[in-house]
């Protein structure tokens, strides 16, 4: 009797089935079939040339994503993203008109606001317990209002060489700069979320906000943090974006929380808080760049783009949850 | 072994059984949970269904419950095929609406409506209120679930399956977190249900129980039933050998490797003085409580559910503020805001409901315990994984975790498993004070007595304990002193001897609950 009991033990989460793996691995299948779909349908898309664009394009997106999958991972959402986006650039364009034509300068200020928006957010989030979707809500209503404000409407020159450099035009190793730069930031998100105490905080946080509490985790200043990421990293990308155009617009960014929402739940972060990774969310996001770049290669017209865009989003996220 | 019980059918019955399971088998990803299982239910009898964790029970009442298909084998009720109605089943974790009221939540799903369609709110409450009187409880029929207590909350979900007209009621640890007062409040429903030709299937932990209430016993382990028997006339020994399976001794916590995590600077030589001492503290639910504990004692408390006795712990560990009173440790008066400064201080909570305060279940244990002992596998902010693995591997080993992997989700754990992951997050130099509410709730027999060892070496150690139960034989078990709590204040304590018993504790406490209230009504 006690021999063949011991054969038959404890029968849960033994090994993992084939559906684990591909939901695992979901993100990063979508997108080799998706570039392998668009190299047979368009001679134009696997060129280096073509992929260096790419990259550019999907830069905004990839960098604010990092920031978004902390938020995330902690259970919160950011909507104020894009508004924020446009101020930042205002703020770096407007320093470098009226106060001193510095390009650190500039890019400091940009980030800077970034920060003060996160910290808000966050600060409103945690300690009063206002819903972050409220709060963010508010605050992409907020942060346009003051853009489009602050020049009623009017776009602001950049003339800067420095600034175009180091944020738009230059390459290093033949590789575009604000390719570099997402390279730089997926890195730092790597080591921050995955490999620091900090990270390991975020994930409890986010797993279980009492559990963590309970074991010593500063929640509160956990959430703000993951807030204050995010909005220094729309600082950085509003740089890239106004390093390209020489110009900050108030009118930009606008829908850019859906696209680095979309990318972050395309890379495997759940919504609930506490799973996800920063490659996912890279992978997220170049997906939907490179559904972009395809698509219009293609000669499909914008407003089909978008419908196609909807479905492969919606069709994309209920396939990885099943 | 009793082969002679568990190759044979179940004892010969005098009249025809309610409910019938023959050859039931369940598979997960290719592993047996339960192998060629039998399994009957005569009306009107309680039948305890007892085993290990991850033995099979959920998955078994799962089964005959419908929720989930068998692989093989056949369940019948009365002859024919089980439908669905036939069988009521409370689980652990409770299935009622905390926003709607108790007579909607009885009546969900089957809700009673006039010629219009809309529901007949009167008439409902009117039957509820009839319901769950009957059931002892006395409360509005139009009162929140969410309001209830624990307790209450049970009483509810049976007045529910009640209602249904089930014929067989599955009970799964329905006392797990009841006082004695309410678990003996809940017999007598029982045994009122019982009355009425229901079957009721009793699973639980507590085996004294079973002597108390059950008419047969059938324990199953390892995806087996091992035994099927009379109560009477049963040895308690008996129960538990066949429950643990083996002669073998409750593996010791390994000594030596304990020594290496709980570093020699907490051993404390000089335990004269009280470590903790805690006078006229106030707070959420309770007043006035002083308790005292020194190095190495365990210092039990004994109070019902509804005392405060969470809160005075959770106060404590700093998770609540308290508006009166004082904390001093070794001496020092502390006020903790957050738990992470009474964690800094060494104060630690092994909390009442592990799944939503002790660890992130869907989360590896390396990951669950990184996160408490970050400061010993992390440098510069970064976490250095090789001394994570080790000391993760070390701490699996020191408290005999079984897992197949360090890097299994905690959620994959059995309840025993679990629960010393969480004394593992506080198996660290510098703990001079355990707070335990429940340790061993939901907890099967042998991990519990493991559980008791590693607790026992905590003290050991040096740190001072204190421990919050609603078993009051593990109160007798474990502690050196005794104190009993109501919402008004807590009394002396006494030191447990032989003659402390569980009723004894039962008894003292209820003189001083029955006394407080006296003192409230005058």
């Amino acid at each position: 009797m006690s021999a063949t009991t011991s054969s038959v033990s404890r029968p849960r989460w033994r090994g993992r089935s084939a559906g684990d793996f591909i939901r695992e691995y979901f993100v990063y299948i979508a997108l080799v079939a998706l570039i392998v779909f668009f190299s047979i349908a368009s001679p134009y898309f696997l060129t280096p040339d073509n992929f260096a664009n790419i990259g550019r394009q999907t830069a905004t997106v990839s960098i604010v994503a990092v920031g978004m999958t902390f938020v995330i991972i902690t259970g919160q959402i950011d909507l104020s993203v894009g508004s924020v986006f446009a101020l930042c650039g205002m703020a770096a364009a407007m320093v470098m008109q009226y106060v001193s034509n510095f390009w650190l300068l500039g890019a400091l200020a940009a980030v800077a606001v970034g920060i003060v928006f996160g910290f808000v957010n966050g600060f409103i989030t945690a300690k009063l317990g206002v819903p972050s979707f409220l709060v963010t809500l508010g605050m992409l209503g907020v942060a346009r209002g003051i853009a489009l404000l602050i020049t009623d409407t009017r776009p602001v020159l950049i003339s800067n060489p420095t600034y175009f450099q180091v944020f738009g035009e230059s390459r290093i190793l033949g590789i575009p700069i604000a390719v570099v730069w997402t390279i730089a930031i997926v890195v730092l998100g790597v080591l921050v979320l995955h490999k620091s105490v900090f990270g390991m905080r975020t994930f409890a946080t986010g797993g279980n906000p009492q559990a963590a509490r309970f074991t010593g985790v500063k929640t509160k200043k956990t959430v703000i943090i993951g807030f204050v990421i995010t909005g220094a990293l729309v600082g950085l990308a509003s740089l890239l974006f106004t390093g390209i155009a020489h110009a900050a617009r108030p009118d930009i960014g606008s829908g850019l929380e859906l696209d680095v929402i979309a990318a972050v739940i395309l890379g495997g972060v759940s919504l609930f808080g506490g799973r996800g990774t920063v490659i996912g969310a890279l992978a997220g996001s170049l997906i939907i760049g490179i559904m972009n770049n395809g698509l219009v290669l293609m000669g499909v017209s914008s407003s089909v783009q978008q419908i196609i865009k909807g479905i492969i989003i919606i069709g994309a996220v209920s396939l990885s949850k099943k | 072994m009793t082969t002679d019980t568990q190759s044979a059918p179940p004892p010969a019955s005098p009249e025809e059984p309610l409910l019938v399971a023959r050859g039931v088998s369940k598979a997960f990803n290719g592993v047996y949970a339960l192998k060629d299982v039998d399994f009957d239910l005569r009306a009107g009898e309680v039948h305890a269904l007892l085993g290990p964790n991850g033995a099979g029970k959920s998955t078994l009442i799962k089964i005959l419950d419908g929720v989930q298909p068998q692989d093989e084998g056949s369940v019948q009720v009365d002859g024919r095929e089980r439908r669905s109605s036939d069988i009521a089943t409370v689980f652990q974790e409770l299935s009622l609406i905390p926003g709607l009221s108790v007579a909607k939540n009885i009546f969900l799903g089957n809700e009673l409506r006039n010629a219009l369609g809309l529901v007949k709110t009167k008439e409902q409450n009117r039957i509820a209120s009839e319901l769950i009187e009957r059931l002892g409880l006395h409360l509005s029929p139009e009162e929140s679930v969410e309001n209830l207590s624990v307790a209450s909350r049970q009483l509810v979900e049976i007045a529910k399956a009640v209602h249904r007209d089930a014929r067989v009621l599955v009970l799964d640890e329905p006392t797990s977190t009841l006082t004695k007062g309410d678990q003996l409040l809940l017999f007598e429903s029982i045994r009122d249900i019982q009355k009425s030709g229901v079957g009721i299937i009793y699973v639980t932990h507590r085996l004294t129980e079973v002597f108390e209430l059950a008419d047969r016993v059938t324990i199953i382990r390892d995806g087996q039933r091992v035994l099927t028997s009379d109560v009477a006339g049963m040895e308690m020994s008996t129960l538990v050998r066949e429950i643990t399976g083996a002669d073998d001794d409750v593996p010791e916590p390994s000594k030596r490797r304990f020594d290496e995590f709980a570093h020699p600077e907490t051993v404390v030589t000089d335990r004269s003085g009280p470590k903790l001492e805690v006078t006229g503290l106030t707070g959420d639910r309770f007043s006035d409580i002083s308790i005292s504990a020194g190095a190495g004692r365990i210092v039990g408390i004994a109070g019902l559910i509804g005392s405060g006795r969470t809160e005075l712990l959770e106060t404590i560990a700093g998770v609540r503020r308290s508006t009166a009173g004082r904390i001093t440790l070794d001496g020092k008066v502390v006020r903790f805001s957050h738990p992470w400064q009474a964690l800094a201080a060494g104060v630690a909570l092994v909390p009442e409901d592990r799944h939503r305060s002790g660890v992130v279940l869907q989360q590896s244990i390396q990951r669950n315990l990184s996160l408490a002992h970050y400061k010993a596998v992390s440098k510069g902010g970064f976490v250095d994984n090789r001394s994570a693995v080790a000391l993760v591997k070390g701490l699996v080993d020191t408290l005999q975790i079984k897992t197949a992997s360090i890097t299994s989700p905690v959620q994959s754990l059995s309840g025993g498993n679990q629960q010393k992951v969480v004394f593992a997050k506080w198996l660290q130099p510098g703990m001079q004070v355990l707070l335990l509410d429940e340790p061993t709730q939901g907890v099967d027999v042998r991990a519990r007595q493991e559980i008791y060892r590693v607790i026992r070496r905590f003290a050991e150690e040096g740190s001072a304990i204190v421990v919050v139960s609603s078993d009051f034989v593990e109160l007798h078990e474990l502690c050196d002193e005794i104190s009993f709590m109501t919402s008004t204040g807590m009394s002396e304590p006494e030191p447990v001897t032989e003659s402390v018993t569980d009723q004894y504790i039962y008894s003292k406490l209820n003189e001083r609950v029955v006394a407080s209230h006296e003192r409230d009504n005058q």
